[in-house]
């Protein structure tokens, strides 16, 4: 068995806002090894991004509380117990992140190069020579032509895709073990998200680091990952590998959104209508007792409104959270 | 054929000057959208599909007049409304109607959902206020929503639910076309579901026509009848849904198709397996010369870089198949 470099333990975010306690991820647990893809999916609200940017210690605080009965561990060490300067030393050298929007993410205000350098000279000691010429390999190594000319641009003279491969080589530059990509190709054209997720696919390679890659598109992670985690309502719902996941998917909430996608494959297929998901994500603030997708579920029955569900082993390495999980021969439906 | 067509789009350009300088000297011309034409047939759904930047979006705005064109003729159920202004405008936007990419932004949030509804009456006098209000009743509960919803604000739907709205208020005149411009795109997966179920039901039921604005090939491989390709403001291949998916002749429209992900792993291709299109979309300030995509066109030859490739009907069996490569 490869080497786990990162295990989340009962991760609980909280946000304190005047409308009461906004619990957006709600104790969820996942482990990622070493050189694996992870996607975690899941819909806006499901407390993916949150869950994101809790394993970079990035939650603005307040309003967001991580509680004390959360752990993350990469490689062993709890980064929830170190201080605000260790951190610093952590983000970047072992986990480092990609943002969806590469035009907010970077500072207007500053060519590329020096942006890089300011991570190069943080992190490995670098003189400005020195990290310049690394600024311009990294650069290289990301795809973006012209590099040495490239370096002086400022963040609006690059297009969207070239701006998320520098947003890319600002992330790669002190080696992280860990890299989470959030979303990293919403905001891009097919063609361009084409081109970013061989990329990170090949760097990874490359480099060996694991990836977490976080999106609400499940057919970007049909692509890439190795393991899922679908996430609804800031809990993991069902955990699998990709393959097992797409043709027996074992949670009623998964099985949807998997229907839900048209499908260019079957072009010519007679049009019928789309399998659609009814109703919609509950109010965060008033999420009902029992199983939170009940409301929206094809084999709802009066168990799954007052029992909550567990996360539960189903063999094969695959976890599901459902009273009734589908392929078990308990279904109704 | 062309008697009946219910719009007929010729050579149709929008350009939009770039001001620069002290003067505001125009410096440049943005040619968003550079000399497009089509039919569309009653009953039709034409899909527009392409990148960012395409002109995608300027043709349907244009269309509707929320532009002025630049160049090429427009016209709607017979009649010329390239120029058409004022008054003779009226009866068009009557027949028209358009539903917008982001919910959040088309609703005006000072505004009661039955005030939006009601607006395109107003407009154009439609009615008594007790008729508008059992009108408006009516289609909220079409749409999927309660008539009782109508004195609530925007801000009080979600996403989905105010992109229903927006549809409600789309309907309301009965328009013969409608245009909408990434009407799912800012949607979660499970509720884009439902909007186009909404819509495909809502195109049978009210006799629709629709133009179909989309970034994504999926969404319109699965509403539209006739898809057409942009590129740079041009149509570079337009065909029957089934046709154009089975049997993409275009260089770019093949590499758009092979650049979706597919929601399968199992057909997940091997890395170097995959033509991924280089580089970037060019600026359609300084559009290429001849052909627009031969920057990255994997075939592109000499001649591409000169002469401008015309749309030419390769379709079999009768069938309608515009392309427009010198290479196929």
């Amino acid at each position: 068995m490869s080497k786990r470099v990162l295990e989340v333990e009962n991760l609980t975010t909280e946000f304190h806002v005047e409308a009461g306690i906004a619990r957006a991820v709600d104790g969820i647990s996942f482990h990622l090894e070493e050189g694996e893809t992870l996607g975690i999916v899941g819909e806006s609200g499901s407390g993916k991004s949150v869950t994101s940017l809790s394993l970079m210690r990035l939650v603005p605080c307040p309003p967001g509380v991580i509680l004390p009965s959360s752990k993350i561990r990469i490689n062993g060490q709890d980064i929830l117990k170190k201080s605000a300067r260790e951190m610093q030393k952590i983000r970047g050298s072992e986990i480092a992140m990609i943002f969806q929007d590469p035009m907010t993410a970077l500072n207007p205000v500053f060519t590329i190069g020096s942006q890089l350098g300011e991570v190069l000279k943080r992190h490995q000691n670098l003189d400005n020579n020195a990290s310049r010429k690394r600024g311009i390999e990294l650069l290289d190594l990301v795809g973006i032509p012209d590099p040495t000319q490239r370096i002086d641009n400022y963040p609006h003279q690059l297009s969207g895709g070239m701006r998320q491969r520098a947003m890319i080589a600002m992330a790669l530059s002190c080696n992280p073990k860990i890299l989470i990509a959030d979303e990293p190709t919403t905001a891009l054209d097919v063609t361009i998200q084409a081109q970013i997720l061989e990329l990170i696919s090949k760097l990874q390679k490359e480099i060996g680091m694991a990836t977490i890659l976080i999106t609400h598109d499940l057919a970007v992670v049909a692509e890439v990952c190795d393991r899922v985690a679908v996430m609804y309502c800031g809990r993991i719902v069902e955990e699998s590998n990709v393959f097992d996941l797409f043709e027996k998917p074992q949670h009623p909430y998964t099985r949807g959104l998997i229907s839900s996608i048209p499908r260019i494959e079957d072009a010519g297929a007679d049009r019928s209508e789309l399998y659609a998901i009814p109703g919609m994500v509950p109010d965060i603030h008033a999420l009902p007792d029992g199983c939170r997708f009940a409301d929206r579920c094809f084999q709802v029955e009066d168990k799954c409104r007052t029992e909550d569900t567990q996360l539960a082993d189903t063999g094969d390495g695959r976890r599901v959270s459902c009273l009734f999980p589908l392929g078990q021969g308990a279904q109704t439906a | 054929m062309s008697e009946n067509a219910l719009l007929e789009v010729k050579d149709l350009k929008k350009h939009f000057p770039i001001k620069g300088g002290i003067f505001r000297k125009t410096v440049g011309q943005v040619h968003a959208v550079d000399g497009v034409s089509f039919t569309l047939q009653p009953g039709e759904t034409l899909g527009l599909v392409g990148e960012s930047g395409c002109g995608k979006s300027t043709l349907g705005r244009t269309i509707i007049r929320l532009y002025d064109v630049t160049a090429g003729s427009m016209k709607f159920q017979g009649s010329d409304i390239t120029n058409a202004e004022g008054e003779d405008l009226r009866p068009v936007r009557r027949n028209m109607a358009m539903i917008f990419q982001d919910p959040y932004a088309s609703l005006n949030p000072r505004m009661t959902v039955s005030e939006i509804i009601e607006a395109p009456m107003a407009v154009h006098n439609k009615g008594i206020k007790s008729e508008r209000r059992e009108k408006i009743a009516d289609l909220l509960e079409v749409v999927g929503l309660r008539a009782k919803m109508a004195n609530r604000y925007p801000h009080e739907f979600s996403g989905g639910q105010r992109q229903r709205i927006g549809i409600a208020r789309a309907l309301i005149l009965q328009p013969k076309l409608i245009i909408a411009d990434e009407p799912v795109s800012a949607l979660d997966v499970s509720i884009q579901a439902q909007v186009i179920n909404l819509m495909m039901q809502l195109k049978d039921q009210f006799k629709l026509t629709y133009i179909f604005i989309a970034h994504d090939l999926a969404v319109v491989e699965h509403i539209s009848t006739t898809v057409a390709v942009m590129y740079l403001g041009h149509i570079m291949e337009k065909a029957s849904s089934k046709a154009l998916y089975a049997n993409p002749k275009h260089p770019y429209t093949q590499a758009l198709i092979q650049a979706i992900p597919i929601a399968d792993p199992k057909k997940r291709k091997a890395a170097g397996e995959k033509q991924t299109l280089q580089g970037d979309i060019p600026s359609p300030i300084t559009p290429p010369s001849g052909c627009v995509f031969h920057t990255r066109c994997p075939l592109a030859e000499e001649r591409c870089k000169s002469e401008v490739p015309a749309l030419r009907n390769l379709g079999e069996n009768g069938g309608e198949h515009l392309v427009a490569c010198h290479l196929v």
